[in-house]
């Protein structure tokens, strides 16, 4: 464990290094000509950028596994179970329908969105439901979510809303100032510090509620507490920077590897590992040819379906053996 | 002299009426009870998970009150469900019911449940037999001074029946500890110091494993009746 720890370390710092550098080549450029004009596009564009592309990553992470070992199931994530998507629409509702501009209260619209969503998850699905059951609602609340977006946008008094928001609820953190950055991720960082609280919690909760109860945790108030800190983390950074696929999915699986399979246990190292990948997802989009932008949440969808395919196979051998 | 466990007038909405249990010398108790009786319901409200009234103290200490690494040496509570969704291993099961790390009680109760070779193992890939001594583990590790079993002997074969009510024996001497334990087979009652019998979501009948068994309470409950050293369905009257 100590070993995995000082990897995670390791690969965040290199991770966050070469997303403050990357690509060198327009920094060695400006820094011959212009140093100040260099340190500013470090300080203005890259540093707000790397912050946010590990923050949510960390926030997928660590509400991803949070969830799961809220609804005891592998598969429940911030995307999966709709979180992502009615974060979005609150996020598009407030600024395109209630000219809202502040970034602090898109924020806000977000993490209402978000709530809104589990709290349907919750009525719809119920927290001991069955895999399925769980699966189809999230499904459902996701795709209702979606098109109530793409209807906003359609209907929004801008004629260009669409165009803006192609960009942005995909997934990315392109020209995101420090302000923005502030807002998704000081909220997102005071959920996240109350979530790893219930990390003793969660794990009592893999033995059943009434495991958790007996022991003294109170199980239904320990899942609002996770659903809401949840809809904070999550409706910040999709506010700012869009919705992302599976890194909440893939972060806490990977982690409880690492954790012997304790699913409260692996919240912080889930942070880590979904800071890593979105980070990294990051840098791969740069690679992008000049002028086109590639959404973050291609690449993590690219890796996360592949994932999430074998997790729910595997589930299924499970199940019937 | 204290009491162990004092619990005045807990109650489940429409599963337990009112009761009161009081217990000054550790013993070792069978809960039986019909299908429905609210054996499950009586456990659970003594283990302050769904009592809609009253208090539970455990050496004059009131149980709602006591926080999570307390709460654990003072009872635990195994429930009748074996499910366990997360691949933990066998080992970190029973860890988990420890306020403190402590291997060598993990130890100690892999050894006396016989589970070295599978301590390594998930416990969700384990059988149902399997899984319920590693959960009994688990539930005798912080030893606790008031044990809250539901049917910890469903799924064992008969050598491990009688291992189990050994084991639970053997715990409650060495740490002056109480076990409430339901059970099905009124066959297992003889082991138990005394029976409670549970109906329709009441105490029936309170004493020594042979008066209750002999009760005219218990065969009303169950509907059944001594026949030999066995039983056969009671004649309706």
């Amino acid at each position: 464990m100590t070993r995995a720890w000082i990897l995670l370390a390791g690969a965040l710092i290199v991770v966050a290094g070469l997303s403050l550098i990357t690509p060198i080549a327009s920094i060695s450029e400006l820094r011959r000509t212009d140093p100040e004009l260099a340190w500013m596009l470090v300080q203005e564009l890259r540093l707000p950028r790397t912050l946010l592309a590990l923050g949510h990553g960390a926030v997928l992470g660590m509400t991803g596994a949070a969830l799961q070992a809220t609804f005891a199931n592998p598969l429940a994530s911030p995307d999966i179970t709709g979180s992502s998507s009615g974060a979005a629409l609150g996020a598009v509702a407030g600024g395109y329908w209630l000219g809202i501009t502040g970034p602090l209260a898109l924020a806000a619209c977000g993490a209402a969105g978000a709530g809104l969503a589990l709290a349907a998850l919750f009525a719809i699905a119920g927290r001991r439901s069955e895999t399925a059951t769980l699966l189809l609602a999230g499904v459902a609340i996701a795709l209702a979510a979606g098109a109530g977006t793409s209807l906003l946008l359609a209907l929004a008094p801008s004629p260009f809303a669409f165009y803006d928001s192609f960009e942005w609820l995909m997934g990315s953190f392109v020209d995101r100032s420090l302000p923005q950055a502030a807002a998704a991720l000081v909220p997102a960082a005071l959920a996240c510090g109350l979530l790893a609280r219930r990390a003793k919690a969660l794990d009592m909760m893999a033995l059943g509620d009434d495991v958790a109860a007996s022991v003294g945790f109170q199980p239904r108030r320990l899942a609002m507490e996770v659903v809401v800190l949840t809809a904070i983390a999550v409706g910040a950074c999709v506010s700012v920077c869009g919705a992302i696929a599976f890194v909440g999915l893939i972060a806490p699986y990977a982690a409880r590897s690492l954790t012997r399979g304790h699913p409260g246990r692996a919240l912080i190292p889930a942070a880590c590992i979904g800071a890593i990948l979105l980070a990294s997802a990051d840098l791969l989009v740069r690679l992008a040819p000049a002028g086109r932008a590639i959404p973050v949440g291609v690449i993590t969808t690219a890796i996360g379906t592949p994932l999430f395919i074998w997790i729910v196979a595997k589930m299924r051998r499970t199940v019937t053996s | 002299m204290t009491a162990l466990l004092n619990a005045t007038a807990i109650s489940v909405d429409g599963r337990l009426s009112r009761t009161d249990l009081h217990l000054r010398l550790p013993q070792m108790i069978a809960v039986i009870g019909p299908n429905g009786a609210g054996k499950t319901s009586f456990l659970r409200a003594l283990a302050g998970i769904e009592a809609t009234t009253g208090s539970v103290a455990i050496d004059e200490e009131v149980i709602a009150h006591a926080p999570p690494s307390r709460r654990m040496r003072l009872m635990s509570f195994m429930p009748a469900t074996r499910n366990v969704v997360w691949p933990i291993t066998a080992r970190d099961v029973i860890s988990l019911g420890l306020p403190s790390p402590d291997p060598a009680r993990v130890e100690a109760l892999i050894d006396v449940l016989e589970l070295a070779a599978i301590s390594e193992r998930p416990v969700n890939h384990l059988s149902t037999g399997e899984r319920s001594r590693v959960l009994l583990a688990r539930a005798l590790a912080a030893r606790p001074r008031l044990l809250l079993l539901d049917e910890p002997l469903s799924n064992l074969d008969p050598f491990w029946v009688l291992r189990v009510l050994e084991i639970v024996r053997a715990e409650t001497q060495t740490s002056g500890s109480s076990a409430l334990v339901s059970v099905h087979d009124l066959n297992q009652v003889a082991a138990f110091d005394r029976v409670l019998l549970l109906d329709r979501g009441g105490l029936v009948a309170d004493g020594a494993p042979q008066d209750v068994l002999n009760s005219s309470a218990l065969s009303q409950a169950f509907r059944i009746e001594r026949e030999g050293s066995g039983w056969k369905i009671r004649e309706p009257a």
